[in-house]
């Protein structure tokens, strides 16, 4: 079954390809420059220039709220909602920097385990229709983790807390065996005690929570929605948390909107909260989105004035650089710091002719050859038609959201600045021809050449037939088919799925949207219990056991200069020994959009509940010109390399 | 009559029930994972996936698979104890399945029946006009129109309608609630190729009888041409529809499953494409138990129109049934 995600995952970076002016399809966080202690100074938001107008944003959202409680969705339009009506305890802006959100100011115990948020004093919950509830006090916290932590509650995003609140794990645990009691009707079950979990309420306006060990990420932990406040007192009125949220008026907000209209199927109106602590960033004081997801109709109605943002999508692209009312307003949205990996998967279901293929596999100058061979910039053209070269990533972490203390990039780690290098490309059929001769000299006659290579090719999906296509004819043609043979095992519709859960392949494609801004996030889903290396039997390769070793010692470090130190040398280990290929991240994709700042506030922000944020966005009359929005871009990368 | 509708009813009921529990154990087929969508089932540990389960009443309280045939047996209890379908489970979660299905059948049927009633009297006047005119102008430009809404894919038709009538009347391309306007373009789209079946239909009913007897024989009494199309030809021609209309004004309240989605209407149609999506079992039972009934009442109250219209028609023979 999750062989199925595997593919699923494939097909979303396709997805992503597609949805591009989409808000943050995936719930988490970025951030660097965290853990100083107190490093932000409360009340330093920019003051408000009066002068600023912007105009009323109308957009479309390609799928309705399925529920307000952020503490029980991990669906991105419920994301998105809910970034408009509160925000997280900090945020983490477009450069990666951590600005103050519902708390002031924050700081790390000594010994590393307890975090300390101040909150605003004097935030009010309101209602939809701004009306004031109560004042959102530490308390409120405390109770949102009973909720969270209760598994009735049935929360899609709980494991989180699991992992780095001291004793949530087993106060869940507790709490389900407390539940599954009282179903059988043991009236002496005693529910287990919060005060067991490390979440505490100091005083009125203070919050403290401890964590697991001293997590170097913590803090772009703390945009995620488990940190938040819940009304204990309006739950209760309301009649219960599975009410919370699933209309708008049972559901209280703290944040930059008020939701006026929730239209089930149709639209969302909001407008402005004036008594928002941040109201003097919020340029925009109407704002509507009505559910569409035909990209004709969304780019018609962006030319008809209807909308204000629009994804450029196949022959669509076109269209907008032909028409000059339209063509100033193309944007290129950033690439995402998701990433994908093309891997071998050593447990296969193997029948007696493919079992052949199985000691080449473990050989690392085979894998090597294959990799070499593999014309990437080829493959990613089937889905990326403009300059499908800058969509290919050579490494599995990417620059620009993961800092040290000190603000050093983690890519300027070790030596994994060498994978940046423009010219660097792992396709070299003259090396990958060398590769395949010394393999085939170290197997001798363990194999019978050639060997196939089976990919799983889902036939109703016409760009994956070509991919494989591609794939296949840069493989052969580099390694010669007296070699390597790629061939297809093509299904349709459910069949695929069958197939793909069975584990009939030898190579695919896979990868992870992160949660927290961390390398480990992405290196150690290929541990023998991580979700890829669970399925592919990577812990069968003999640089495996080097492998583990390095990143047990490594993912537990709390320094962040000696974490990533160690972490580049996983990332380099996994890269150089061909334990995958890295492939590409998602994002990159052409929109329009008459917001004229897109480089300001939250808006490149690749994840995290605050990615969707209002503050600073402005929408123009008039479009940029070419030149402008060149320059922010350059004033942009430039704040980037600081 | 009554002892073959109370017949009738009872043979309705245990289709009904078929169907119903047909449709909720093809739901059970679908792997687990299929209920995690974004990317959810491999980000979640196992221990915080049973609780979902549970909720979805796919797991008991003891974290244990509960048989299928178990689940439908609670499903109909809870119809019966409760008198509801249930709480949405993933589309709109926790609201109340009959609610946000009746704030949508309303959308769906208002549209729908301005589009059958558009598409019934523009179709009968054009059929009627092109009989009357045969081989003229007026009887070529209708076949020419038939031709074309019958060939060409209806949503290529609703993008047609959808982009120009909408430039034409300067209104929104979508639907929009509370705006007039913007209900008529939709309604247009829809009513297009029915218009084009009705008047062909007409058309074709009124030529062949022009030349039966009984129109001779009326014509021969001396009764103008007027007469003769309009009590007797039309009459007759009326019938054969008759068992199709109500079918036609039940089937409004399903929605138009491609036409909702291009015009963003709020209705059944994207409802159900949607709830198959997300899945959302309880959504998905309830939509079918609604389709399968209207099927059902559709097809009964077709043949009691027809009884109605036809005098010659009887339902019973011999206390057995049609």
């Amino acid at each position: 079954m999750k062989k199925r995600i595997l593919a699923l995952l494939a097909a979303m970076v396709l997805l992503f390809s597609a949805c591009a002016s989409d808000p943050s399809s995936s719930p988490g966080d970025v951030s660097p420059g965290e853990g100083t202690p107190g490093d932000a100074t409360p009340g330093e938001e920019t003051p408000g220039d009066p002068e600023i107008v912007s105009e009323d944003y109308h957009s479309y959202s390609g799928s309705d709220i399925t529920i307000l409680n952020p503490l029980v969705t991990f669906y991105s339009s419920d994301f998105q909602v809910n970034s408009y009506l509160m925000d997280p305890l900090v945020m983490i802006n477009n450069k990666g920097e951590i600005e103050p959100g519902l708390a002031t100011s924050w700081e790390k115990s000594a010994d590393g385990l307890k975090w300390t948020f101040k909150i605003r004093e004097g935030v009010m919950w309101l209602r939809n229709d701004g009306t004031e509830y109560a004042e959102v006090t530490s308390q409120d916290f405390v109770d949102s983790m009973t909720y969270l932590l209760d598994p009735a509650t049935a929360s899609m995003s709980v494991d989180f807390a699991l992992q780095f609140i001291e004793g949530a794990a087993d106060y869940y645990s507790a709490m389900g065996a407390y539940n599954t009691a009282v179903a059988d009707g043991d009236t002496s079950a005693v529910p287990p005690d919060i005060a067991t979990v490390g979440v505490k309420a100091v005083d009125k306006y203070t919050v403290e929570y401890t964590q697991t060990w001293d997590i170097p990420y913590f803090l772009s932990y703390a945009t995620f929605t488990h940190l938040i406040p819940i009304s204990k007192a309006f739950v209760e009125e309301i009649g219960g948390i599975a009410e919370y949220g699933t209309t708008k008026e049972n559901y209280l907000g703290y944040g930059a909107y008020l939701f006026k209209t929730w239209d089930v199927g149709e639209k969302w109106e909001f407008t402005k909260n004036e008594k928002y602590y941040l109201a003097d960033r919020i340029h925009i004081n109407n704002m509507s989105f009505v559910m569409l997801a035909d990209y004709n109709t969304i780019y018609e109605m962006f030319k008809r004035g209807e909308i204000i943002a629009a994804p450029l999508v196949g022959s669509i692209y076109d269209m907008a650089l032909a028409d000059p009312e339209v063509e100033p307003y193309v944007f290129r949205t950033r690439i995402r710091v998701d990433s994908w990996q093309y891997y071998f998967n050593v447990n296969s279901e193997r029948t007696p002719e493919t079992e052949n293929l199985l000691p080449a596999i473990q050989n690392i100058n085979f894998r090597k050859a294959v990799f070499a061979a593999f014309n990437r910039t080829a493959v990613l053209s089937v889905s990326t038609k403009i300059t499908p070269e800058d969509m290919r990533r050579n490494s599995i972490n990417t620059r620009g959201w993961i800092f040290d203390d000190t603000g050093k990039d983690y890519m300027d780690f070790g030596n994994l600045s060498k994978y940046e290098d423009p010219s660097y490309d792992s396709y070299n059929p003259d090396l990958a021809k060398t590769l395949i001769e010394t393999a085939k000299t170290e197997l001798g006659s363990s194999v019978t050449w050639p060997v196939t290579i089976q990919l799983l090719v889902q036939s109703d999906d016409a760009s994956a037939v070509q991919e494989a296509n591609v794939i296949k004819q840069s493989i052969e043609e580099t390694l010669g088919t007296d070699n390597v043979v790629v061939a297809f095992q093509e299904f349709a519709g459910l069949d695929y799925f069958e197939k793909s859960d069975a584990g009939a392949y030898d190579f695919t494609r896979g990868g992870w949207i992160p949660d927290y801004a961390d390398p480990a996030a992405f290196l150690e889903i290929y541990q023998a219990s991580g979700y890829i290396g669970s399925i592919n039997g990577i812990d069968q390769l003999p640089e495996y056991d080097e492998f583990n070793s390095m990143i047990e010692a490594a993912k537990y470090i709390s320094d962040k200069t000696a974490r990533y130190e160690a972490l580049a040398k996983v990332e380099e280990y996994m890269i150089d020994n061909a334990l995958v290929l890295p492939m590409q991240g998602s994002g990159g994709n052409f929109s329009i959009n008459k917001v004229i700042n897109p480089y300001e506030g939250f808006q490149l922000n690749p994840i995290g509940l605050c990615s969707t944020s209002m503050l600073d966005v402005i929408v123009g009359t008039t479009p940029l010109t070419p030149e402008e929005r060149e320059a922010q871009k350059a004033a942009f990368d430039a704040s980037l390399a600081d | 009559m009554l002892r073959y509708t109370s017949k009738r009813l009872l043979q309705s009921l245990i289709t009904l029930l078929i169907v119903a529990s047909l449709g909720f154990l093809m739901l059970r087929l679908m792997p687990l994972s299929g209920y995690f969508q974004d990317g959810t089932w491999n980000k979640m540990s196992w221990e915080t996936k049973v609780p979902i389960l549970q909720k979805l009443g796919l797991y008991d309280v003891h974290q244990e698979p509960i048989n299928p045939f178990v689940q439908l047996f609670n499903y109909y209890k809870s119809i019966i104890t409760t008198g509801s379908f249930g709480e949405s489970t993933q589309l709109y979660t926790g609201r109340q399945v009959s609610e946000v299905i009746g704030s949508r059948i309303g959308v769906s049927m208002g549209l729908g029946l301005s589009a059958l009633a558009m598409s019934l009297i523009l179709g009968f006047w054009l059929g009627v006009g092109m009989a009357r005119y045969k081989n003229g102008i007026l009887d070529n430009i209708g076949m020419g129109y038939i031709v074309v809404v019958t060939a060409v894919p209806p949503v290529v038709i609703y993008f047609f309608v959808q982009y120009y009538v909408t430039l034409l009347l300067k209104t929104s391309m979508i639907y929009r609630s509370g705006q007039f306007m913007t209900y008529i373009t939709p309604a247009i789209a829809i009513a297009l190729v029915p218009l084009g079946s009705y008047a062909l239909w007409i058309r074709r009913y009124m030529v062949d009888d022009l030349n039966k007897d009984y129109v001779k024989l009326a014509y021969a009494k001396g009764l103008s041409s007027r007469a003769v199309m309009f009590r007797h030809v039309l009459r007759n021609a009326f019938i054969p529809m008759a068992y199709s209309l109500p079918i036609a004004i039940l089937g409004t309240l399903s929605g138009a499953i491609i036409m909702e989605p291009v015009f963003s209407v709020p209705g059944m149609g994207q409802l159900y494409i949607q709830s198959i999506g997300k899945r959302d079992n309880n959504f998905v039972q309830a939509i079918v138990i609604i389709y399968a009934a209207m099927g059902i009442l559709g097809v009964f109250l077709g043949d009691v129109l027809a009884v109605i219209v036809d005098p010659r028609i009887k339902l019973v023979k011999k206390g057995e049934t049609r």
